[in-house]
């Protein structure tokens, strides 16, 4: 059960996490939405590969630094700002739904 | 590429690789040493470990059974592990994890036999290999802080970190092969730095990705599983280890005779052609007894190799080893490990690694110091003359004073006078003093040029001293210099590194060669600002 103390951290972070998209969006993404994006596609990929379990997840280990500095890469490298924030929200997203829409693996 | 472009990605290169320059510094030197710290200067440092290797160990098994007869007694072994006297620990050593009777504790038991005469050995529990190379892995990172996991994860952040720079670095030179030919080290200070700069990190480029990617695996793993777990298996933790290990085979609670660890001990790799280096075992003395062997794999891309099989029976339950029996991922996975730190091949490699590891410790150097100079003399900076001597003191300070530490730190080991109990906190406050005194050196020399210069010497002379107090002060086997080659090899490593260093001092200027100093430019305008930031 979570406390309103945890449920004020978690407005509060929220909150913080949009205003910095907004003043900062290509900051925001190398830092912040990146590393999402990343653990989401990630995740997303081991629940839904076909294959043995055990190397889904070691291909993910040795893919995630790759995946992330693709994604940080493309936040500088692309002209429009606003462009990269929303393709790495909607990246999340998409990743996201497909993460619980899929049944938990073990 | 367009303009806007091109100055996105440099300025990517420089936030990557300079803002975080210092940083990425600590963590390519400190594994350059841990290169040999791993092995190598475990037996130059305690003169317990220096027993000359055996080919045929005395039998282990009887006094083995009446240790684990010990430990019995005090409570139930969860875990028991042999490790067969071999390069740097040319002993018996074995290790038994006891659940304390009436107590949640645990006890985790280390003995060391001499090969022998099976007489117990006692090494030094805080030992400058362990510090060395658990800084370049987790920082020694403070428990209160989150501990090790979250030392693995920034050092981890690291590599990501590296590979950023080095992607960002490769598509801002727009004339690669050119560059890659380029070294004018008659001309000024920053074409010197800038050049060496792009040759060795376009040269070195393999290398500098591979150690990048391996570290970043390494590092960001152990925080990766958890938010996995989380979100792929419900925050199931168990289920995931479940997942990677395997199930886990439980105690039948019948006592069965145990094979000999001695057999297993003189049993040959059928593919390798070698004799094991350890063996874990879960139920010892149980009918459902498993022993996990592992076989050294020194000159492959893995660490070991590995078989799985009954502790009563000998019936082979799984067998692993690069050629056969593992799947691709589990190969791509076992090579990471002896990748990042150059163990399958030697010494040479190991040196190599050193090397080509120095070599990134000194383009994210470079990476600092010309950013630093172009400010200070250029055009670029803002700032007072001061703000940027000391930045440039302080960039001096941290990174050869690190090589100070590190230097000192192998005398410290010859010197500690004080109870054994004391030494691992005396090898913090001696790395960390040095340090910290080396940058306070920096800031009070006349500059940094002369700052680094005399800090490079002082580097050189600890490590030249280093090897001979060890040849003096401390017992070798034999009484003899040399007898013992793992000794003897780092012995010489220290005098070539500490001369290699005494003439890179002398040949480095004592301060900056030229003679013109530039002007103090008046902040800009924010109109003049907002007009170089290209339009989005």
């Amino acid at each position: 059960m979570m406390t309103y103390i945890q449920i004020a951290i978690g407005v509060l972070g929220a909150l913080g996490i949009a205003v910095a998209t907004w003043k900062a969006p290509r900051m925001t993404s190398i830092l912040f939405w990146a590393a999402v994006a990343t653990i989401l596609i990630g995740s997303a990929g081991v629940m839904n590969v076909p294959g043995a379990v055990d190397s889904n997840l070691v291909w993910l280990s040795l893919s995630f630094p790759l995946v992330w500095v693709l994604l940080q890469f493309w936040c500088y490298w692309d002209a429009s700002k606003w462009r990269v924030a929303g393709g790495m929200i909607g990246i999340c997203v998409v990743s996201g739904i497909i993460v619980f829409a899929s049944s938990p693996l073990g | 590429m367009d303009k806007a472009r091109h100055k996105r990605n440099y300025d990517l290169h420089a936030w990557s690789g300079v803002t975080l320059g210092i940083f990425l510094f600590i963590v390519c030197f400190t594994g350059s040493v841990a290169v040999f710290a791993l092995q190598e200067t475990r037996v130059w440092e305690d003169p317990a470990k220096r027993i000359e290797a055996t080919t045929e160990p005395a039998p282990l098994e009887p006094a083995f059974r009446e240790w684990v007869a010990t430990q019995d007694a005090r409570g139930e072994i969860e875990f028991l592990s042999v490790r067969w006297p071999q390069g740097g620990t040319p002993y018996y050593v074995t290790m038994a994890d006891v659940h304390l009777d009436g107590s949640d504790e645990h006890d985790f038991v280390v003995q060391n036999w001499h090969p022998e005469t099976l007489e117990p050995i006692t090494t030094r529990e805080a030992s400058m290999s362990s510090w060395l190379v658990r800084f370049h892995i987790d920082l020694k990172w403070p428990s209160a802080l989150g501990g090790s996991q979250v030392g693995r994860f920034i050092v981890g952040l690291a590599g990501i970190l590296l590979l950023l720079a080095i992607l960002t670095g490769i598509v801002a030179h727009t004339k690669l092969t050119k560059e890659t030919f380029t070294l004018r080290l008659d001309r000024s200070v920053r074409l010197k730095w800038q050049d060496s700069h792009k040759v060795i990190g376009l040269w070195g480029t393999p290398f500098h990705v591979m150690i990048g990617f391996t570290g970043a695996v390494l590092g960001i793993v152990t925080l990766l599983a958890p938010v996995v777990a989380v979100l792929a298996f419900q925050g199931d933790i168990q289920a995931l280890f479940a997942a990677v290990q395997g199930e886990q085979i439980e105690a039948a609670g019948v006592p069965a005779e145990m094979i000999s660890i001695d057999t297993i001990g003189a049993m040959v790799h059928p593919e390798a052609g070698n004799l094991p280096a350890r063996i874990n075992i879960q139920h010892y003395g149980d009918a459902n007894a498993v022993y996990q062997v592992y076989w050294p794999a020194t000159e492959k891309l893995t660490t070991y190799h590995g078989m799985k099989m009954s502790g009563v029976t000998g019936e082979m339950l799984a067998m692993t080893s690069l050629e056969s029996g593992s799947s691709g991922a589990a190969r791509v996975s076992a090579a990471v490990g002896p990748l990042h730190f150059g163990t399958f091949g030697g010494v040479a490699l190991k040196y190599l690694w050193f090397f080509l590891g120095l070599s990134l410790s000194v383009i994210t150097a470079l990476g600092t110091m010309m950013w630093i100079e172009r400010r200070q003399h250029g055009n670029e900076g803002q700032r007072s003359d001061r703000f940027y001597n000391g930045l440039s003191r302080l960039n001096v300070g941290i990174c050869t004073g690190l090589a100070v530490a590190t230097a000192g730190l192998f005398v410290h080991n010859l010197i500690f006078w004080g109870d054994e109990a004391g030494r691992g906190i005396a090898i913090a406050w001696a790395y960390f003093g040095v340090w910290a005194a080396a940058i306070a050196y920096a800031f009070l020399r006349p500059g940094a040029y002369m700052a680094n210069r005399e800090l490079i010497a002082m580097t050189g002379a600890l490590l030249m001293v280093a090897a001979v107090l060890n040849q003096l002060m401390t017992e070798l086997p034999n009484g003899g210099i040399g007898s013992h080659t793992a000794t003897l090899v780092i012995d010489l490593t220290l005098i070539v590194f500490g001369v290699i260093a005494l003439v890179i001092a002398k040949a480095l200027p004592a301060e900056r060669p030229v003679k013109t100093k530039r002007k103090a430019r008046a902040p800009r305008r924010e109109a003049d600002v907002a007009a170089t930031v290209p339009a989005e």
